[in-house]
């Protein structure tokens, strides 16, 4: 298929459509005459027709925007390359971005054959441009000495020539490759000539940035001698060869985009190619290839050369010659009043007035200079690659800083630039914190869960074996996560202190304003009795809890982190003051390194903890009844919440029923799915069933010897369970990346999360299909083992493989459900959250339309709530605090 | 800092009326060539505080218009002031 046949297509198409409006007219007129059985019948069949061809039509019309757009894009890179190669020809460079971006998007549209055509175009073209060119307009341009009879003949000894005698060039440029070494040449001899030859083109300017002045050759500086002409010793650069020519010069493509034509690389055999001479000191440009030892003079050089910087320049945001009158100032000093400060006030506002008048005259005609010179500089700040910025990060600190007395400005910029990079450091590890919590919490939860029926009176044995077993893999590595989840936050905390005399003295207080919430106007108390005992209590806790990280004890390492973590949570207390928050506890304490960033978006927050849920529902082993009791049990409350919700607000009611309607509506796809999750679980708890199996058989005497099907299912567990996990990290951190740029919506995060979740299930039930046959062989020659449960759970989720899908496809409904609920007044989120806490000590995540629809409903909250103090973290060890000691209460009482 | 009686009054239309605001603070910033101003019609918002309105004059233009403060920075530095205002 070609554009024309496309655009053939389109005319076609819109003819037919033209068509069959004509006929629905006709249609209306001869109603009379039929039935309305065949006047339906016959309406219908043209509007599908009319669909088709719509559909039709859309998508050609697409295919032809997009072959225009990439045409038209791809010849203005051309031109674009043509006259400026320059990466610092900044504008240029962006332009050359935009156009790059543009073709890629077309090249997603456009199928293979149509970009093959695109690209023969623009070959053509180039070929009729250079051909065109072709001929020299000056003698002395002609160099090639197969063409120039009048010209001084280069010495083609010093070449390198093909079979024809015809000079070889560096592949995509008009650079003439210098000869092989001669036999009989020493290597030093070689080099020498190297040297030589490089240094004459280097004098030629042939290595020298391409500039919009230097298109024409012919207009040579008269002042300057012409080195073409009077240096017979240099060599002449011969033209390059016609098929040379042809090569379509495009600006560096990005590594996806492999069918736009662009300029060969040297190939990495080809060694004879030297480096190219080092440019002389004027040349140097900024930023420069990136390389790994830059000292901090040499980034600080380039930083500031040929910059005059003011040394007042860069304080742009330093007040100067407040006035105050002196009731306010009273006010503000005492705290007599609260105050909103809004800088927005949208009615028109005219009133010159004479205090101001006064400063106008003063400041008029002062120009500034300066603006210029910090753009530059702060571009330059901005561009600083990673290597650069480590190397200013770890050394431009304290001493140094005072030795060099750098302009103000610089190290302003610098200061800004450092507590991005820092925050984007810090935000990375907040991320690995917030998870290894939502695992520690979510693991406990489930634990304490196992702990209760395990301590019932007439557990069957061999549920008390998969029980243990349950606790024993949930258990397993949480010493080396919580040490893991301490030191992210030490290495978090050493991000957000920079250094005392560096950049800000503190970070974390300049970045987020006030360092941690409500500081400034904390609550101060003596260090009496009670800190005392709080401070006992905490070094005990946090002594044990390093003793078990250290040796690997996992059930310890997690009670005394537990402990820990809620001790703190209790003695922290923040309201609302005067300026904002203030702290009121005896602690301020926040799991997470800081607390601005994008994490802290409540959706995204939620995001994390809906995903870890459901990851954290893996976990949750022989729980199929309990999904489907539970399941409806939580559907028919969240429908007695909604009808609540409808007498309380009327404006509503229709939403709210529609809503409730809905998510019970997708009540059978939940418990299909969930019984398929649930069976997927056993058959992650095979691997541990199968080693307490074993050791059983040995302790009984019946021997165990390791058959080679074991094993095979043994590493498909095993390799399914690490693979899912890893994607699914993966996807979580991309997807949560895109959505903190803006790339991606909550709508689109949804959708991702069910995608990456159904994926990662259909991965698990063609690996579980692939183990059936071996499994089913195994479990027949060990009857001795009680395996058919899981065997069951196998031929389920091979009979079923849409059911999971199908559950998480339904779970994004709902969130898109939920979205609609984020119009909802407070009061009737509040009704709707009072949901989550039989979810928590249930079944976590795993009931999904509870969670998700809970989860939105925490999101509406949210958002409502401006002066939030806490993040998801902070909420999630609070509100187990609260639950634990509800808990206890109420044992208290009952005891 | 200067402390001063009176600051003058500036006009603001308000829900289609105009209203007479108190100046309650300015300050200037060289670099930026703008005067800073802080007025108040002492109305209450719903959360029961004071509302303060914040703006500037650029004082290289002139026109007298007062402009809405939309940099994060410029923000920062107003709160620096208040700060610096009630803790001095």
């Amino acid at each position: 298929m070609n554009i024309e046949e496309i655009r053939k297509q389109i005319e076609e198409s819109q003819n037919e459509i033209a068509h069959l409006n004509d006929e629905i007219r006709n249609l209306n007129q001869a109603r009379d005459n039929m039935t309305e059985e065949t006047y339906n019948s016959e309406l219908e069949k043209i509007n599908h027709y009319i669909e088709n061809a719509q559909k039709s039509l859309e998508e050609n019309q697409r295919l032809n925007r997009a072959y225009d757009n990439m045409l038209r894009n791809i010849k203005r890179l051309n031109i674009l390359d043509d006259y400026a190669r320059e990466e610092t020809d900044r504008k240029n460079f962006e332009e050359r971005e935009r156009l790059e971006e543009e073709i890629k998007s077309s090249r997603k549209v456009l199928p293979e054959e149509l970009q093959e055509e695109i690209r023969n175009i623009v070959l053509n073209d180039i070929n009729k441009n250079q051909n065109s060119n072709s001929r020299p307009k000056n003698p002395t341009q002609q160099q090639n000495p197969k063409q120039t009879n009048n010209q001084q003949k280069p010495n083609l000894d010093i070449y390198d020539l093909d079979e024809n005698g015809n000079i070889r060039f560096f592949d995509g440029t008009a650079i003439a490759k210098p000869r092989n070494r001669k036999p009989d040449e020493t290597d030093q001899e070689y080099i020498n000539f190297l040297a030589d030859y490089y240094d004459n083109l280097s004098k030629l300017g042939v290595f020298s940035p391409k500039r919009v002045e230097d298109k024409n050759p012919t207009k040579e500086n008269p002042n300057e001698p012409n080195l073409r002409q009077n240096n017979e010793n240099i060599p002449r650069l011969p033209k390059p060869r016609e098929d040379d020519k042809n090569i379509p010069r495009l600006p560096k493509p990005k590594e996806d985009e492999k069918d736009i034509p662009r300029l060969p690389k040297p190939k990495e055999d080809e060694k004879e190619i030297p480096r190219l001479p080092k440019p002389k000191e004027d040349e140097k440009e900024i930023p420069r290839l990136p390389k790994k030892d830059w000292t901090l003079q040499e980034i600080m050089q380039d930083l500031t050369k040929d910059l005059y910087i003011q040394k007042k320049a860069g304080e742009r945001y330093e007040a100067s010659n407040i006035s105050v009158t002196k009731n306010f100032k009273r006010e503000l000093s005492e705290k007599e009043k609260l105050y909103n400060i809004t800088q927005f006030f949208s009615s028109l506002k005219k009133a010159p007035i004479a205090t101001i008048k006064k400063y106008w005259s003063k400041w008029r005609n002062k120009a500034n200079d300066q603006e210029d010179t910090m753009k530059i500089l702060k571009e330059r700040i901005d561009n600083l690659d990673e290597d650069r910025l480590m190397v200013i990060w770890n050394e431009y600190k304290g001493g140094q800083v005072l030795q060099d007395r750098f302009p103000t400005a610089l190290n302003i910029l610098l200061n800004d630039r450092m507590q991005r990079f820092a925050n984007e450091k810090v935000g990375k590890i907040n991320l690995e914190i917030a998870k290894g919590y939502q695992k520690v919490f979510n693991d406990y939860q489930v634990i304490q869960t196992i702990d209760k029926e395990l301590s019932k009176k007439g557990l069957k044995e061999e549920d008390r074996i998969i029980l243990q077993a349950q606790k024993d893999n949930l258990l397993s590595g949480k010493a080396e996560l919580i040490g893991k989840i301490r030191e992210n936050y030490k290495e978090g905390n050493k991000w957000y202190s920079g250094g005392s005399h560096g950049f800000s003295e503190d970070m974390k207080a300049s970045r987020t304003k006030m360092s941690l919430p409500g500081k400034r106007f904390a609550k101060s108390y003596d260090w009496d009795d009670y800190a005392q005992e709080l401070q006992s209590k905490k070094a005990t806790l946090e002594r044990q809890e390093v003793d078990a990280v250290k040796a690997h004890d996992d059930e310890n390492a997690l009670k005394n982190f537990i402990d820990y973590e809620v001790l703190k949570s209790n003695e922290t207390k923040v309201k609302e003051g005067f300026w904002g928050p203030k702290a009121e506890g005896r602690m301020q304490y926040s799991p997470l390194v800081g607390e601005l960033d994008y994490r802290d978006d409540p959706f995204i927050r939620n995001v994390f903890v809906t995903t870890s849920s459901i990851l954290g529902s893996i976990a949750m082993g022989n729980a199929f009844y309990t999904h489907n009791i539970k399941a409806d049990q939580i559907l028919d409350q969240q429908q007695d919440h909604a009808n609540k919700v409808n007498a309380a607000n009327q404006q509503t009611i229709d939403q709210i029923h529609q809503t409730g309607r809905d998510i019970a509506g997708k009540r059978d796809v939940f418990n299909q799915g969930m019984q398929a999750q649930a069976n997927s679980d056993s058959i992650n708890t095979l691997n541990i069933g199968e080693r307490n199996a074993s050791n059983l058989s040995v302790n009984a005497g019946h021997g165990w010897t390791g058959s080679d099907i074991y094993r095979s299912a043994d590493n498909i567990a095993h390799e399914t369970a690490k693979n899912s996990f890893e994607a699914a990290q993966q996807q979580i951190e991309d997807i949560t990346a895109k959505y903190s740029v803006g790339d991606l919506s909550q709508s689109d995060v949804t959708a991702a999360f069910a995608d990456m979740a159904t994926k990662a299930n259909n991965t698990l039930t063609s690996t579980i299909k692939n183990a059936e046959s071996s499994f089913n062989t195994y479990m027949q020659s060990h009857p001795q083992f009680e395996l058919s449960e899981v065997g069951n759970a196998m031929n389920y989720l091979v009979q079923n493989p849409q059911a999971i899908p199908d559950m998480y496809k339904a779970m994004a409904d709902v969130t898109d459900m939920g979205d609609t609920l984020a119009g909802l007044s407070i009061e009737q989120v509040q009704a709707l959250q009072s949901l989550p806490s039989d979810l928590q000590t249930t079944l976590l995540g795993a009931a999904g339309t509870a969670a998700l629809a809970y989860q939105c409903a925490k999101a509406t909250q949210t958002y409502n709530n401006n002066n939030s103090y806490e993040n998801d973290i902070t909420k999630m060890v609070s509100e187990y605090a609260s639950k634990q000691q509800a808990q206890e209460q109420a044992n208290t009482k009952a005891a | 800092m200067e402390q001063v009686d009176d600051l003058g009054k500036i006009t603001i239309v308000k829900n289609g009326k105009e209203v007479d605001c108190d100046i309650l603070f300015t300050f200037e910033n060289e670099e930026l060539n703008r005067v800073y101003i802080g007025y108040s019609d002492h109305s209450i918002a719903k959360n029961g505080r004071e509302n303060i309105y914040v703006g500037y004059y650029d004082t290289m233009i002139g026109t007298g218009e007062l402009e809405n403060i939309t940099d994060q920075k410029e923000l920062e530095m107003v709160q620096k002031v208040l700060e610096k205002i009630a803790n001095d």
